[in-house]
């Protein structure tokens, strides 16, 4: 079957997946204990604040009838599908619930691209050179590491290191490094908590011929580079706890995958051939060893979508995991949609592109019909 | 409460439980639209397919009765009597901002959007402007010292992190990133705490913290109270008084909360207690055996249930008494918000009272559901807490006022301490009827005499004793709170009223670094009529000016921007002058009668406003109401 067919494909069956899981939030979220009006007002709202609130929420009609659930579900997922994510209700009263979005986006992705990079940087690597020689004193050390590394859980792990980098802990040196402890004002100092502001001023869009912004003209955007230093060093131990459990789990099963590839029989061939063992490593064990790799690899986004809720609230990064986790607890309902509709999007995204990418790495995978 | 409410409460209960449990069952009460106040069934009943035709009352916009009396002046006009109108206008929703800033009432278009002025541009007449708000767990508030302020202007700015997780708050503040924080009590040790013994607020030292430094420390009793309270159509006399038998608050206050407040025998809280903190613990101590009930109850003296200790023998006997016992026990569903140190204390509680025949269920729920559940009557025991409005003991009192113990979906008054202790309650109807009759004389002598204080002082006390004596609530203890600063600052705490009613530029000096850094809850909202929680609260006083203040919150109110006032005889009718020359913020001039009108007006009037409580309910400020007939479709769900 052609590539584009077999996407498009994947693409109309996705919906159902996506209208699916809409529902199911939906009807949690609209038919569970929640309520909304009760939490934004409190303890001493004046009942007739409260219904005129559920009037503006679109649970009652304004003459007090309760709406029907399926008017409200029609409302809400016709706008959702739109992309009209409407205003948000008690996370910050009649703010657009895009722009809120759209504010706490940055602290999320850097987070995420630095716990995917920790993970594959150092977690495949080791993995390889453990399995290259495997029952060595060095096998041990690496494989044993990554088995600790995937044992501590995120939500202790995190305590433990945000503990350790503040005042009177072990890596309290950290947060003015490489400046001295009394060095004062240190522009490298980062805090343990809190977003800094140059995590959203990685980038200036600087114009292509004057250098200068200007909005009219074609830009891009120029990293800024001592922003982008103090950043990754802020979000480094966050991004190590998260990506601490799928480096351990890419150790592992990098280590396995290698080992099984370098005992058949066609790096033998290769072997006989007379291939350089770099060239053997890098076209032949490495290629077959990452079949089993990618969904561990593709797996990160879902961990990095379940994972940053947890990550963000203990070291208070104002990112989506943790706008998430405020919308529920307010409750704020339009921001907990849209958010979920992202995240389903993200993950139907993801398994589609790990099943395209089976193709490219291993050309035996086709994408015949069987039948 | 007016006699209005309370005839309307009496009809409701006259068209039956059904005419009751049709407005909550759609969560939602029983309709109406925009502006709204009090709402009156007059329909055909709940009949299936009836449509039901109904009356609802709005208010008529502009109606509000506070009106301009001159370019400085203004006149506030009251439905009843009410002598606390001074400290209820230091509440920040009260807060003048300048006439026709924003559209939200008949009459005005609006100098920017609502969202601009609630989000990033709010205009106040307050020391500190707004600078920078990046909303969310681990954003920023900024302000700076407004120079053209009418009081003394401040020398330093503000800048709160925001925080909510008490561990990385906690963390925050052993960086030194913020001047001045609390302790979460998970994270506070009490041996490490060097405080002069004696009452009232305290100052000291604490420490020395993990990073070697030794703090300063303020411990403050706040005015509050937290309760267990009973829903009394479903729990009996018995259970809540065997209850209240192994309820020991001292120990309860030592092990669960760290000593960090004080066992709470009566509602009111100390400070406000008729005759002070002597007469409170007086009030308690030494009961001499009088009924609990019986027709001439006339109160009580003492506290019955074995003050100061676990007294799981007398909890038995009350219950065997009831006709309990091993083989008959009682099922007690306890409902308290998320909060582990009220679990503790649930499962101390659960164990003790397994002796006494009583099975406790425990579980918790988030704020919201917690408030729709109990509103609805579908708890048994409720943990809740109560802080200061305005300090005086009928803010508290009012919870137990049993007409206002039961839901009532309409009008301004929120529900009490959620008790329903109606007519079919659980209870002794002679106590009840000593209740209302005692929450009457309030009422009814509001004025500032000596006498109607005196006859108010005694109705308080005696409410105290009723309370006892059905076991509708236990208090339990009354919280005070403790802030830390290094010494980058010289920190005057806030006084009872709390922190979120204090302005900064009372608390803070001589300022290193020309910046207070603190630590800040998240809020939603920078408009002073929807500022919804203590953290919001914070930074519209430290924004805006409100016609009073309680300087840096002591609990006494004093003119702000008010010059002088006078009311009326009848203390239905208050007159303000304002200050003149008071600038507000961004070249919106000066404050003027106008502004305090609008500002009033949007309270009462703007679809924006969460806070409606404050003039209708408590201040009752007249107003103009239309009624409206509409029919409603029968409820098809």
């Amino acid at each position: 079957m052609n590539r584009s067919i077999y996407l498009l494909k994947r693409i109309a069956l996705a919906l159902p997946v996506i209208l699916f899981g809409l529902t199911v939030t939906f009807l949690i979220l609209y038919r569970g204990p929640l309520d909304p009006a009760n939490a934004i007002l409190g303890q001493d709202a004046a009942p007739s604040d409260v219904r005129r609130l559920r009037v503006a929420l679109g649970y009652i009609n304004p003459d007090g009838s309760p709406v029907p659930l399926w008017q409200q579900y029609y409302g809400v997922m016709s706008d959702l599908l739109l992309f009209d994510f409407g205003n948000s209700w008690a996370v910050q009263r009649n703010v657009s619930v895009a722009s809120i979005i759209v504010s706490r986006m940055p602290a999320t992705l850097w987070l995420g691209f630095w716990s995917v990079m920790v993970a594959l940087v150092v977690g495949i690597p080791t993995g390889f050179f453990a399995g290259l020689r495997a029952n060595s004193l060095s096998d041990y050390v690496a494989s044993g590491g990554g088995i600790v590394w995937r044992a501590m859980p995120n939500f202790w792990l995190a305590v433990i290191l945000a503990g350790s980098l503040t005042a009177g802990g072990l890596m309290s040196w950290y947060r003015h490094f490489p400046c001295g402890p009394n060095e004062n004002p240190c522009a490298w100092r980062t805090d343990v908590v809190t977003t800094p502001s140059e995590v959203s001023n990685l980038f200036s869009t600087i114009d292509l011929f004057t250098g200068v912004p200007v909005l009219e003209m074609l830009f891009i955007p120029v990293p800024n580079g001592f922003n982008l230093l103090i950043a990754f060093k802020w979000i480094l131990p966050a991004a190590l706890v998260l990506g601490s459990a799928s480096m351990g789990n890419e150790i592992r099963i990098g280590r396995t995958a290698v080992l099984e590839s370098i005992n058949s029989k066609y790096v033998e061939t290769a072997k006989a051939k007379g291939l350089s063992p770099r060239r053997i490593i890098v076209k032949h064990v490495g290629r077959n060893a990452a079949i089993p790799l990618l969904p561990v690899i593709m797996g990160e986004f879902y961990l990095l979508i379940g994972g940053s809720v947890l990550v963000e609230k203990v070291f208070s990064i104002n990112g989506l995991g943790n706008l998430f986790f405020r919308a529920i607890i307010v409750p704020d309902i339009p921001v907990v949609m849209a958010l979920v509709f992202i995240f389903v999007l993200i993950n139907v995204f993801v398994n589609i592109t790990q099943d395209l990418l089976y193709t490219v790495i291993d050309p035996r995978v086709t994408l015949e019909d069987t039948g | 409460m007016t006699e209005n409410d309370k005839s309307r409460r009496t009809f409701l209960k006259a068209t039956g439980a059904a005419a009751l449990t049709a407005g909550i069952a759609g969560c939602s009460g029983d309709g109406s639209s925009e502006p709204t106040d009090a709402s009156t069934e007059t329909g055909t009943g709940t009949g299936e397919q009836t449509p039901v035709v109904k009356e609802r009352t709005e208010i008529v916009p502009g109606s509000t009765a506070v009106e301009k009396t001159g370019e400085y002046s203004f006149r506030i006009t009251l439905r009843e009597p009410f002598s606390f109108a001074v400290p209820v206008l230091a509440y920040s929703a009260f807060s003048i901002v300048p006439e026709g800033v924003v559209g939200d009432i008949q009459g005005y278009d609006g100098d920017m959007s609502y969202e601009e002025f609630s989000t990033s541009n709010p205009v106040g007449a307050g020391p500190f402007r707004f600078e920078t708000w990046e909303s969310g767990d681990g954003g920023e508030f900024a302000a700076t010292a407004f120079e053209d302020y009418h009081g003394e202007a401040a020398d330093f700015d503000l800048q709160d992190a925001i925080i909510t997780s008490p561990t990385a708050r906690f963390n925050y503040f052993l960086n030194e990133n913020a001047d001045v924080a609390g302790i979460p009590t998970e994270k506070y040790e009490p041996n490490k705490v060097d405080l002069p013994s004696g009452a009232g607020q305290r100052t000291g030292s604490y420490g020395p913290l993990q990073n070697d430094k030794t703090v300063n420390m303020a411990r403050t009793p706040t005015i509050n109270t937290f309760y267990v309270g009973f829903n009394m159509e479903k729990v009996p006399k018995a259970v809540r008084q065997a209850m209240a038998y192994v309820v020991n608050r001292e120990s309860f206050v030592e092990s669960v909360f760290k000593s960090r407040g004080a066992g709470a025998y009566n509602l009111t809280p100390t400070q406000i207690f008729p005759g002070g903190a002597s007469a409170y613990q007086e009030h308690w101590q030494g009961y001499d055996g009088g009924d609990t009930g019986g027709s001439g109850f006339d109160g009580l003296s003492g506290y019955p249930y074995s003050p100061n200790q676990n007294d799981v023998a007398a909890a038995k006997q009350v219950m065997r008494e009831a006709g309990y016992g091993p083989d008959n026990r009682f099922e007690l569903n306890w409902l308290q918000y998320e909060s582990g140190t009220w679990k503790q204390m649930a499962n101390t509680i659960r164990s003790r009272l397994e002796a006494a025949f009583i099975d406790m269920n425990i579980s918790s729920a988030a704020f919201g559901p917690l408030l729709s559940q109990s509103e609805k009557g579908q708890h048994e025991a409720l943990t809740l807490g109560w802080i200061a409005d305005y300090p005086a003991p009928q803010n508290f009192l009012q919870l137990v006022d049993p007409p206002n113990t039961v839901y009532d979906a309409e009008g301004t008054q929120p529900n009490g301490a959620r008790l329903f202790w109606s007519e079919d309650a659980m209870a002794d109807e002679n106590v009840r009827q000593f209740m209302v009759d005692q929450f009457d004389r309030i009422q009814n002598n509001p004025g500032t005499s000596e006498e109607a204080k005196q006859t108010r002082a005694d109705a308080a006390v005696k409410l105290e004793e009723g309370l006892w004596a059905s076991a509708a609530m236990i208090p339990i203890y009354h919280r005070t709170d403790d802030l830390f600063w290094y010494d980058t600052v010289d920190y005057d705490a806030p006084g009872a009223m709390g922190a979120s009613r204090s302005k900064m530029v009372n608390a803070a000096s001589g300022v290193k670094g020309g910046t207070v850094n603190g630590i800040s809850a998240t809020f939603n909202s920078l408009d002073p009529i929807a500022s919804g929680n203590t953290a919001s609260g914070g930074k519209i006083m430290d924004m805006f000016d409100a016609p009073f203040n309680y300087p840096n919150a002591a609990p006494e109110a004093e003119p702000l921007l008010v010059e002088d006032f006078e009311a009326n005889d009848e203390l239905t009718q208050y007159e303000f002058k304002l200050k003149e020359g008071v600038q507000f913020q961004g070249d919106y001039g000066e404050v003027t009668a106008d502004d305090a009108v609008y500002s009033i007006r949007r309270l009462v009037e703007s679809s924006n406003s969460t806070n409606t409580y404050f003039p209708l309910s408590v201040l009752n400020i007249d107003r103009e109401e239309r009624t409206v007939t509409y029919t409603e479709a029968p409820s098809g769900e």
